[in-house]
């Protein structure tokens, strides 16, 4: 019984990294990707997005505050305007180890999305693009058709990502 | 091949054959509802189909005096925040729909904005994201053959102020039965019947093809399809028929099942905002679009449209094409289908529908933005959805 709990424990751990390094994707994107400023820069100045998992996270926030994109872990509870939220830590580690793509983890039912949907769409492209910087082809060909292409290689991706 | 995970739920009671109608009380009762607010519009309330079910409830003792009208075209969440004021001013239990996909829809929203206690829908935007909270029991009977609402776990809900149509997902928006009485559907027009017929058509093709197809939304669709191509045709001809109406409710339903639990992909991202920038009626929309999405998800899809090839073309044309070819002569089988009504006035371009060369643009950055995008198998960029666009003008 312990042992299961340390193993979600650990699970819930390695999303939170993931999410941390895909907060961080998503602001050095905005950088140095003109297709993720435009579509962050579509949601408007004042839209949080909350990725989380149930029952307690972990959280990431990010979004446009003030005019300036941020991402932050925040706490399960933390509002926001979209909450996309994954059903289980099992579904989460699955999209954040790009073993599963966003379309396949909604097509499984894999987490529920609090607002407006409109604006679903700019998010997952925003993934998409974010993804395919963080993720080899190899594994990017298998969660998305087509896969977007690269703004900048994969090292200067990590470099600007880890520096930002 | 299974998919890794799927679900399915349809708990919405079908009640289908001549004379159904006469059911609702009944069911009604069972349900506990004493004064339920009929949603209509005001050209069934004028070729008398409303009359037609106010009547069934003569001696129960259900107060049906309650009647909204005057929903438009396309349901807004105006005319749902302000039936839902009349729902709690006036001490209603239940919800009827008599109607087609607007009337549904807007049924649909205004259980949810009763159900969850708020005072506008935009509070309850989302997917999946609904807490089940004390059932209003809700009726639907479709004067249409076509949305499959009846069946369905999605909204589509117009915001005037957007000019989109926004999408809600929640098992919570299925209702607890549906009457399909060929009674209901019986008056309407060879054209309406046509552009319905194919948006059912269109619903089960994508459900069968979708990412989130699964072998239960599968089975339906594809009965669905065959009911379709056999039926349709004649119930453009002869709308009397009871035969040939009760076969394209039952298909509209299926198809609507089928939906409801594999999603619909780029023919309706791109229909609803159709809809939406250029206010094409949903089921041309459909119409046009079918073939020139088929093209596109050809090279993804050929193997599933090569499938649907037998409860499209029958059994002959399925045997006597390669199997190679199978999926191209689909796509052909759908055009040719599609094509034969506009004997009937149904548009196949979109020049035809009335939409204008300066609004593809705009129609083609609203479509990437619809959740139906998120299923179709190939994610289309906003070039490909205007060369989509620019093939079928």
């Amino acid at each position: 019984m312990e042992k299961k709990k340390a193993n979600k424990r650990f699970k819930r751990g390695l999303v939170g990294v993931v999410m941390t390094l895909l907060g961080k994707g998503i602001r050095y994107a905005y950088k140095v990707d003109e297709r993720v400023k435009a579509e962050i820069d579509s949601l408007g100045d004042n839209c949080t997005i909350k990725i989380t998992v149930a029952p307690v996270g972990p959280s990431l926030l990010f979004g446009k505050a003030d005019g300036k994109i941020f991402s932050k872990r925040c706490d399960y509870d933390t509002p926001a305007d979209i909450v996309m939220s994954f059903k289980g830590v099992e579904g989460a580690l699955l999209m954040f180890t790009g073993r599963m793509g966003l379309g396949e983890g909604y097509a499984q039912h894999r987490f529920t999305i609090k607002g407006d949907l409109y604006k679903v769409m700019a998010i997952t492209r925003i993934m998409s693009y974010v993804e395919s910087e963080m993720f080899p082809k190899f594994i990017t060909k298998k969660i998305m058709n087509p896969v977007p292409k690269r703004a900048v290689n994969m090292l200067r991706f990590y470099l600007g990502m880890l520096f930002i | 091949m299974l998919p890794k995970y799927y679900e399915f739920l349809n708990s919405v009671k079908i009640m289908s054959g001549i004379k159904a109608l006469e059911n609702i009380p009944h069911e009604l009762n069972m349900l506990g509802a004493k004064k339920p607010i009929i949603l209509t519009d005001a050209i069934l309330a004028k070729t008398g189909a409303l009359d037609k079910l106010v009547k069934v409830f003569s001696g129960w003792d259900i107060d049906v005096s309650e009647v909204y009208t005057n929903i438009p075209p396309d349901s807004s969440i105006k005319a749902i925040n302000e039936i839902a004021g009349i729902f709690k001013e006036k001490g209603c239990d239940a919800i009827i729909a008599l109607g087609g996909g607007s009337v549904i829809d807007t049924a649909k929203g205004l259980r949810v904005v009763i159900e969850q206690g708020g005072d506008d829908i935009m509070q309850y935007m989302g997917l999946e994201c609904l807490p089940r909270k004390t059932r209003v029991p809700f009726a639907v009977i479709p004067t249409t053959s076509g949305t499959g609402s009846e069946c369905t776990n999605v909204a589509v809900i117009a915001n005037p102020d957007k000019n989109v149509k926004m999408e809600f997902v929640s098992y919570d928006l299925l209702p607890d039965f549906t009457v399909l009485d060929p009674e209901m559907t019986k008056t309407m027009p060879p054209k309406i019947t046509a552009n319905t017929g194919v948006d059912a058509l269109v619903h089960a093709v994508e459900a069968y093809t979708c990412l989130q197809k699964n072998p239960l939304s599968q089975s339906y669709a594809f009965a669905a399809i065959r009911l379709i191509t056999t039926y349709l045709p004649k119930a453009v001809l002869d709308g009397s028929n009871d035969e040939y109406r009760l076969a394209m409710s039952n298909a509209a339903t299926m198809a609507g099942i089928a939906f409801s639990n594999s999603m619909v992909g780029i023919v309706h991202a791109i229909g609803h905002a159709l809809g939406g920038v250029a206010h094409v009626p949903h089921g041309t929309a459909m119409s046009i679009l079918l073939p020139h999405c088929m093209r596109f998800n050809l090279k993804e899809l050929n193997s599933a449209y090569g499938e649907l090839l037998l409860p499209l073309a029958g059994a002959e044309t399925y045997a006597k094409t390669p199997k190679e070819e199978r999926g191209a002569k689909a796509v052909e089988f759908v055009t040719e289908f599609i094509k034969q009504f506009e004997a009937v006035g149904l548009p196949t371009t979109l020049s035809a529908a009335g939409v204008k060369e300066e609004q593809l643009e705009a129609i083609a950055e609203t479509a990437i933005n619809d959740g139906a995008s998120l299923v179709n198998p190939i994610t289309a960029t906003k070039e490909q959805v205007i060369e989509i666009l620019k093939a079928a003008f």
